[in-house]
C-alpha cells in the first residue's frame, strides 16, 4: 500500500504540473527563434510577408488569398500545430532549419519521432541500418518483459512457457489493467479482451507509422518496470528517435507530461530503492492508479500516460 | 533429446533473469543497490543452479567388476570381440550349446577390459531384459528410480531408463554385457541393443532367430594343449597317457563341453579315487548336455545338505544370491557351500560382504531335475525368506527393492500355494503391493485364497485372514469398490468360524477396524464407532491372552505398535466428533507410548497429522506448526524430498499457512510442493491440479495487510 506521504507527494507534482501548463510553450519560444533568425536571413521584416514567403517556399506557388497563409501564423503563435509531418518537415525546411534543427523541431515542438517508417525498409535502403538498430533494442525490450513473467503467472493464464510471446500482447494489457484497476491485478482475463489492440499494438512495437510519444513512453513504462529511472526511460525515448524526458518539455496541446513523468518517476526513486523488484513493481502500480484517478477526478485526461482507449 | 522443461528449471531460469536484469539496471530502485547484495544473490543462484543440475543430472552408480577368475585359452575369441567393437559392427552375439564357457569369456573379456571403460554393466536376461533394465539394483542411475506416481508403469520406467542409458552411453564408454539371454522374443530387446556402447550378449539362441546377422558360435577348445592346460588349471593331474587319452575322447565325445570338463577334471582327481580305479565317464543316450550333466550329478557322493543346497539355488536369478542372505534363510551351513564350491557345482564370486552364490543355469537345470524343488522340500527357505519380509513396512522402496529377484524366484518356482503355507506366501502378496506390483499381488493373493478354501471351505479362521490379505490387496490398488466386499466376507468369516489359533482375536480385530475405515470414508459415522471400538476390544483381549498364556507369535514385535494406532484411530474418530479435548490426549499420550518403541520414529508422523489438525482447529498455529515442520524433517531423514508422505506433510503445512493467513509462507510450501509434484507425480493428475490451484490462489488473494 502507498503511503498518505506518497500521496502527497504525487498530489504536489500534479499541482505543478497544472500550474506549469498555464504558461506559453517553450517550443513556441524556440520556434519563434528560428523565425526571428529567417525573418534576418531574408531581410524581411513584416511578418505577413514572411509567412508569405515562407508558405510559397512550403507548396512552391504564391498565396491565393490572405488566409491561405493563416496556418502558418497559427503555428508560430501556438495556436495549432501542423496536421501532419510532411507539413510540419516542409515548414521546417521552409525556414532553413539545418537537420539538427530539423529533427528538433519535429521531436521538441512537434513532439514526434524523427523519423518514420510506414514499412520495413529493404536491406540497403535509406534508414535501413537505422531502423534495424532500434527494432533491436525494442526487442530487447520486449524479450527482457517476457523474461519477467514469472511462471505462476503463466501457469495462471494456462499459457504454454513456448507460447508466452505469442501472449504478449495479453500480459501487456493485463499490465496496462492493472496500473488501473485493483480488480485487473488479481483477476486473470481472456484474452478476448485484449483482441481489439491486437493491430495498433503490433506495428508500434515494430517500429511502424506514426507513434505517439506518449505512447512510447507508456510501451516503455509497461514493458520495462520496475526496471525505470529517468535516465533508463530518456535513453530508451533517445534510442526510438524521441526527445528525453525534459522538465520544460510540452507536448503539442500544451500538457507538462514529461514533468509528471519525471517527478513520478524521482518520487519512485525516493521511495522504492533498495526494494526487491516485487516490491517495486506493486509500488509503481499502486502509486499510477492513484495517480490516474487524481488525473481523472481533475478532467486531466491527457496526462494520463499509461491509459490507452483500447483499455476501455 | 529434447528436455521436457519442468516449472523448477523455469523458475531457476527466472531468477537468473532476474538477477542479470538487476545487474543491467543497478542504477533504478529494482536494481542491485550494493555490491554486497548482489553477491549474495550471485551465490544463492549459483548453489541453486548447482543442487538443481545435481538433481537432474544422470550418472551410472553401477559399476560391475570382475575379480580374476580361471581363465584359459579362447584368445581368439576374445580378440575377435575387440575386433568387432573396433569395427563398430554393433552387439557382439556371443551364442553356442550351455556350459560352452559363453559366460566365462564374456566376463573374462570384461575383467580384462574394465579399465579402458568408463562404466561396466553386467546384467542378467533370464529373465527379460526390461526387468534387468528397470531393476534398479542392477541398473543404478543417480536421481532416477521408479515409482508407480511419476512413471505409471514400467514400460515407461524402462523408457526413461533407455533414454538415460543412451545419453550416458554418448557422453562415456560404456561396456554392457548381458548373461544368458535366452528369450527368442523379448521386450525392450530392440531399445537395448540398440544403446551406443559395446555390447555382448551370452546366448543359447542363434542370433539369426533375433533377425541379427553374425555372432561368434561357442563351441570347445581348438586345440588338445588348450583343453589339457584347461584341465590342469581345475586341479587336474594325471601323468598316465591313457587317462588322458581316455578324458580327450570323452571331451570330443560331449563336442567339448567346458561345464562337463570342468566338473570331470574335479571329479577325477586322484585324490577322489582310490589308486588304480577308473572313473567311469558318464555317458547318455541323448547325448544332450543338459541329460550328461544330470547323470554326472549324480555321482557326486553328495549328501543331503548338499543336495539342499542345490536345490535352494537352483530356484534362486542366474546372478545368484548374496551369500549373507542365503545364510540368512536356509540351514545349509558354509561348510557345505564351500564343499560344493570344491566341486565347482556352486560358485562364490566376491568376497566378505558382497560375496554371491549361484549355480551354473546348466547345473541348476540339472539340480532342478533331479532335486526337483517344491514348497515341501523348501519350505524352511521359503519361510525363513518370507519371514524376512516383515521390514519390509519400515523400509524404503529401494530397500525393499533388493529382494524383487529373488520374491520372483520363489513365485515362478512355485507357481502354486498351497494351503498349509499360506500365512508364511502371504507375505509376498503384502510385498507385491508394497512395490506397487498391484497387478502381480492380486493374483498372486487370490491362487493362495483359491487353495485355502479348497482345502479349508469358506468358513474357516485362515481363509477369513486370506479374505483380509485379499482385501488388502485390492485396496492398495485405490479400488475401495472391490476391496470392500472382501473386508465383508473376512469379517463375515470369522465371525462365524470358531478360533483356530491364538491369533483368531487379532484378525477380528483387524477385520472391525477395516470396517471403521470404510463406514467413515463413506460417512457414516456411528458405525465407524462402533466398529472401531470392537476392534479395540478384540485386539485387547489378543494382547491379555498372548500374555497370559506366555504366547508370542514369531514377528509379532509390532503388537504395541498395532495397539497405538488403534489408539490413534480412536482419537481422530473423537476429534471427528468434535469431542476435541479427549482426542488430544489420547493422541499425545499414544504418541508418547510410540516414542518408546524403538524403530518405529517414522511412524510417529502419523500422531503428528492428527495432533496438526486437531491444534489448527483449536487455533494454536504455532504448536501446530512446529509438528508439521518436524514431520517434513522426519520424511527428509527416511525418505526423500520427493516422496509421497513428505510432499502430503508440505501441503499440510501449506493449508496450516492458509488457515493462519500467513499467504505468502503458504505459497513458498505450495510452491516447493508443486515443483515436486509436476516432475515426480504426473501420474497423479489430480493432486497437481488441486495443489497448483491452491498456489494459484495464494498468489492471487489479497493479504491481510491489503484487506
Amino acid at each position: 500500500m502507498i503511503t498518505n506521504e506518497t500521496k502527497a507527494s504525487l498530489d504536489a507534482i500534479l499541482v505543478s504540473c497544472a500550474e506549469e501548463g498555464k504558461i506559453k510553450r517553450p517550443e513556441i519560444l524556440w520556434l519563434n527563434e528560428m523565425y526571428t533568425r529567417f525573418q534576418k536571413q531574408e531581410g524581411i521584416f513584416r511578418k505577413t510577408e514572411v509567412d508569405e514567403l515562407i508558405y510559397s517556399k512550403m507548396y512552391a506557388a504564391l498565396p491565393q488569398n490572405p488566409s491561405s497563409t493563416l496556418k502558418i501564423r497559427y503555428w508560430r503563435t501556438g495556436r495549432h500545430t501542423p496536421s501532419n509531418r510532411a507539413q510540419c518537415t516542409a515548414f521546417g525546411r521552409a525556414l532553413n532549419l539545418s537537420d539538427e534543427e530539423l529533427c528538433t523541431l519535429l521531436q521538441f515542438y512537434y513532439d514526434r519521432s524523427d523519423l518514420v517508417f510506414p514499412s520495413e525498409p529493404e536491406p540497403g535502403a535509406p534508414q535501413g541500418e537505422l531502423y534495424q538498430q532500434r527494432v533491436q533494442k525494442m526487442n530487447q525490450l520486449i524479450e527482457e518483459y517476457l523474461w519477467k513473467i514469472h511462471p505462476l503467472r503463466r501457469l495462471q493464464l494456462n499459457v504454454r512457457h513456448q507460447d508466452l510471446e505469442h501472449n504478449l500482447r495479453h500480459f501487456y494489457f493485463m499490465d496496462a489493467r492493472a496500473c488501473l484497476s485493483e480488480e485487473s491485478r488479481r483477476a486473470p482475463e481472456k484474452h478476448i479482451t485484449s483482441v481489439n489492440y491486437d493491430s495498433e499494438f503490433k506495428q508500434q512495437l515494430r517500429l511502424l507509422g506514426e507513434i505517439p510519444r506518449k505512447s512510447m513512453i507508456r510501451h516503455i513504462f509497461i514493458l520495462g518496470q520496475p526496471y525505470l529511472s529517468r535516465e533508463v526511460v530518456s535513453q530508451y525515448l533517445k534510442d526510438f528517435g524521441f526527445l528525453p524526458l525534459q522538465e520544460e518539455h510540452t507536448a503539442v496541446s500544451g500538457e507538462k507530461l514529461d514533468l509528471l513523468v519525471i517527478g513520478f518517476l524521482n518520487l519512485y526513486e525516493r521511495t522504492c530503492t533498495g526494494q526487491s523488484p516485487e516490491e517495486c513493481s506493486q509500488w509503481l502500480q499502486e502509486a499510477y492508479r492513484y495517480l490516474d484517478w487524481q488525473l481523472t477526478k481533475r478532467n486531466l485526461q491527457k496526462l494520463r500516460f499509461l491509459y490507452f482507449k483500447a483499455l476501455e | 533429446m529434447k528436455e521436457k522443461r519442468n516449472y523448477e528449471q523455469e523458475l531457476l531460469e527466472w531468477k537468473e533473469h532476474q538477477f542479470e536484469l538487476r545487474v543491467k539496471y543497478r542504477d533504478t530502485p529494482a536494481g542491485f543497490g550494493s555490491g554486497k547484495l548482489e553477491s549474495q544473490e550471485k551465490n544463492r543462484l549459483t548453489e541453486a543452479r548447482t543442487h538443481y543440475q545435481e538433481s537432474h543430472r544422470s550418472r551410472l552408480l553401477t559399476e560391475d567388476f570382475i575379480h580374476e577368475e580361471i581363465f584359459v585359452g579362447r584368445e581368439d575369441i576374445l580378440k575377435q570381440i575387440e575386433e568387432a567393437f573396433a569395427a563398430g559392427s554393433g552387439p557382439v552375439i556371443l551364442y553356442g550349446m550351455g556350459g560352452m564357457g559363453k559366460s566365462a569369456i564374456a566376463r573374462e573379456y570384461l575383467r580384462r577390459k574394465q579399465q579402458d571403460y568408463d562404466h561396466t554393466l553386467l546384467l542378467y536376461g533370464d529373465n527379460g531384459i526390461q526387468s534387468a533394465i528397470c531393476d534398479d539394483n542392477q541398473v543404478r542411475i543417480s536421481n532416477l528410480q521408479y515409482t508407480k506416481d511419476e512413471y505409471s508403469n514400467r514400460n515407461n520406467y524402462f523408457r526413461k531408463k533407455i533414454r538415460t542409458l543412451t545419453q550416458i552411453a554418448r557422453e562415456r564408454r560404456l561396456l554392457l554385457v548381458i548373461d544368458d539371454w535366452n528369450r527368442e522374443k523379448d521386450r525392450g530387446m530392440n531399445a537395448v541393443l540398440a544403446l551406443p556402447c559395446d555390447i555382448i550378449v551370452t546366448t543359447r539362441i542363434h542370433p539369426s532367430l533375433w533377425g541379427l546377422k553374425g555372432g561368434i558360435l561357442v563351441s570347445g577348445f581348438r586345440t588338445r594343449e588348450e583343453w589339457e592346460q584347461f584341465l590342469r588349471a581345475y586341479g587336474y593331474e594325471n601323468d598316465s597317457e591313457e587317462e588322458t587319452q581316455r578324458l580327450y575322447d570323452y571331451y570330443r565325445q560331449v563336442g567339448g563341453h567346458t561345464l562337463l570338463m570342468k566338473l570331470m577334471a574335479v571329479q577325477t582327481a586322484p585324490r577322489d579315487t582310490e589308486a588304480g580305479e577308473e572313473t567311469a565317464l558318464p555317458v547318455s543316450d541323448s547325448g544332450s548336455a543338459e541329460d550328461i550333466l544330470t547323470d554326472l550329478f549324480s555321482r557326486f557322493s553328495l549328501r543331503q545338505e548338499e543336495k539342499q543346497a542345490l536345490r535352494e539355488l537352483s530356484i534362486m536369478p542366474v546372478k545368484g544370491i548374496p551369500l549373507s542372505l542365503y545364510l540368512k534363510i536356509s540351514r545349509v551351513s558354509l561348510k557345505t557351500l564351500k564343499r560344493l564350491e570344491t566341486f565347482l557345482l556352486v560358485n562364490r564370486s566376491g568376497q566378505g560382504d558382497d560375496a554371491v552364490l549361484s549355480l551354473h543355469p546348466l547345473i541348476a537345470e540339472a539340480a532342478r531335475r533331479l532335486f526337483t524343488p517344491t514348497l515341501t522340500n523348501c519350505r524352511g527357505l521359503v519361510a525363513n525368506f518370507c519371514n524376512a519380509q516383515w521390514d519390509m513396512w519400515e523400509n524404503t522402496y529401494a530397500e525393499n527393492q533388493k529382494m524383487e529377484p529373488y520374491v520372483f524366484a520363489i513365485i515362478r518356482a512355485f507357481p502354486q500355494p498351497v494351503s498349509w503355507f499360506a500365512i508364511e506366501l502371504e507375505r509376498l502378496t503384502t510385498w507385491l503391493w508394497i512395490q506397487e506390483y498391484y497387478g502381480e499381488s492380486e493374483r498372486w493373493q487370490k491362487k493362495i485364497v483359491d487353495c485355502v478354501e479348497k482345502d479349508f471351505g469358506t468358513c474357516h479362521q485362515l481363509t477369513g485372514e486370506m479374505y483380509l490379505r485379499m482385501a488388502a490387496a485390492c485396496y492398495n490398488t485405490m479400488d475401495v469398490a472391490r476391496a470392500n466386499p472382501w473386508y465383508e466376507k473376512a469379517y463375515e468369516t470369522l465371525n462365524l468360524c470358531k478360533p483356530y489359533d491364538s491369533r483368531y482375536l487379532r484378525l477380528l480385530s483387524e477385520a472391525n477396524m477395516k470396517l471403521s475405515r470404510r463406514y467413515l470414508s463413506e460417512g457414516c459415522m456411528e458405525k465407524a464407532v462402533t466398529y472401531a471400538e470392537n476392534g479395540h476390544v478384540f485386539f485387547r483381549k489378543y494382547m491379555q491372552h498372548c500374555e497370559k498364556r506366555g504366547i508370542t507369535h514369531p514377528y509379532d514385535t509390532n503388537t504395541e505398535t498395532v495397539w497405538q494406532s488403534h489408539r490413534l484411530w480412536e482419537s481422530e474418530l473423537l476429534f471427528l466428533q468434535g469431542k476435541t479435548d479427549e482426542a488430544l490426549a489420547m493422541c499425545e499420550d499414544s504418541k508418547a507410548a510410540m516414542r518408546n518403541i524403538p524403530g518405529t520414529e517414522i511412524r510417529l508422523n502419523e500422531y503428528n497429522t492428527v495432533l496438526i489438525r486437531i491444534y489448527q482447529h483449536m487455533g494454536d498455529f504455532a504448536h501446530a506448526e512446529m509438528l508439521a515442520k518436524e514431520n517434513i524433517e522426519r520424511n527428509l531423514v527416511y525418505r526423500s524430498p520427493y516422496f509421497k508422505d513428505t510432499l502430503m506433510c508440505r501441503e499440510q503445512l501449506g493449508d496450516l499457512y492458509v488457515a493462519a493467513g500467513r499467504l505468502k509462507e503458504a505459497a513458498q510450501e505450495y510452491e516447493t510442493l508443486y515443483i515436486g509434484l509436476s516432475e515426480h507425480f504426473p501420474a497423479r493428475p489430480e493432486w497437481v491440479e488441486r495443489v497448483k490451484k491452491k498456489l494459484l490462489s495464494t498468489v492471487t488473494s489479497p493479504s491481510p495487510e491489503e484487506s
